[in-house]
């Protein structure tokens, strides 16, 4: 048997959130931990988490498992379980709907600062901007992040200014189109992220770099981005990178 | 210059003259007869004192600043009680203007001290 320890809050009926025990007999099978998580909404349909793609691409099942942020349906239940216990909380820092969903408005409102699109006020050619095969390499370990806020809610920068530090998985986003040869926008992106907090609020504590369940390495982007805000770097002096942590 | 860069390299380029001048102290203890005569009446000593007391008190705002805009802020003293993040701003404010009157106070008080 396994004990199961979830975050439960239903803010409907509940005062304060509380942890609850489900005692599950452990599967045979290495299942992951979505797949176990399926299995106690069977036993109690009160249980509630975002899931959709099951196999990390979606990035919904983003949930702190023993402590550490992670993707319940890419984490099998061998790595998350210690002492035949796991811990399931929702991702710090970040208000919470219900047990493990959380309001992610705030991350969204971060990544929607930084426009996450090409800008590029040349006239556009017939059918597609190109890019040479070197250029389209700078953009590994960058064009890869699915969103699922694991890194930006494992960094104390931003559970104290997530209205202000952009956060890791924004800034990742920002320098995949800082370095993208397509776009023109450089200086007026590297001039958002110029004032105190943006960047700035960056120590590099790496916690990003341990959770991201994709190993993408958004404390390498995070420093790009202040080289080029310090020294002026141009963007065609840009280093390709292997993108993984 | 932007105001983050500024504090970036206030904070890189104090550190590095701090340790520049932990250098000096310890060649002059080498070199010199350390004595409170030297203290006194040696103007580079002097000079890169008072630089190191300023750059000093900087680099202190601009990481207690920091702690007090991480720490001190609604959202932050909300986690500990809601009733006290409604005094966030306060807090924060008067924290700034302790550090900021003590630096000041501080350095006015130490310049008057080595170059009197």
């Amino acid at each position: 048997m396994i004990d199961v320890n979830i975050y439960r809050y239903n803010p409907e009926t509940d005062k304060f959130p509380y942890t609850q025990t489900y005692s599950i007999k452990k599967p045979e099978k290495d299942i992951m931990l979505l797949e176990l998580l399926n299995i106690l909404k069977e036993q109690d349909s009160s249980i509630s988490y975002r899931r959709s793609c099951r196999e990390g691409v979606c990035g919904s099942d983003g949930m702190n498992i023993n402590g550490k942020n992670g993707l319940a349906c890419i984490t099998p239940i061998s790595q998350a379980i210690k002492k035949n216990k796991i811990e399931l909380r929702p991702l710090p820092g970040l208000p919470v709907i219900r047990d493990l969903v959380v309001d992610m408005t705030e991350f969204y409102a971060q990544y929607d600062k930084i426009k996450p699109f090409l800008q590029n006020e040349t006239e556009p050619p017939a059918q597609e901007r190109l890019q040479t095969p070197e250029d389209r390499d700078k953009l590994d370990g960058l064009y890869e992040c699915i969103l699922c806020a694991c890194c930006s809610t494992s960094c104390p920068s931003f559970w104290w200014n997530p209205d202000k530090f952009v956060g890791p998985a924004a800034l990742l986003q920002a320098y995949r189109f800082i370095a993208d040869s397509r776009d023109t926008k450089t200086a007026e992106r590297l001039e958002g992220l110029s004032d105190p907090f943006s960047v700035y609020r960056c120590h590099g504590i790496m916690n990003c770099v341990n959770v991201c369940p994709k190993d993408l390495n958004p404390n390498h982007a995070i420093g790009e981005i202040k080289s080029m805000l310090l020294s002026n770097k141009k963007k065609e002096n840009i280093i390709v990178s292997d993108g993984a942590s | 210059m932007k105001l983050g860069k500024l504090i970036w390299y206030l904070q890189r380029y104090s550190a590095i003259y701090f340790l520049l001048f932990l250098g000096y102290m310890g060649l002059i203890g080498f070199t010199e007869r350390f004595s409170f005569q030297f203290i006194t009446q040696s103007f580079t000593f002097k000079l890169s004192l008072s630089i190191f007391i300023i750059l000093a008190c900087l680099h202190a705002f601009a990481g207690l600043w920091t702690i007090g805009t991480d720490y001190l802020t609604k959202r932050t003293l909300g986690f500990v009680s809601p009733s006290l993040s409604s005094y966030a701003d306060f807090f924060r404010k008067s924290f700034e203007f302790f550090f900021i009157s003590l630096g000041i106070s501080l350095v006015i008080f130490y310049l008057f001290i080595i170059w009197s």
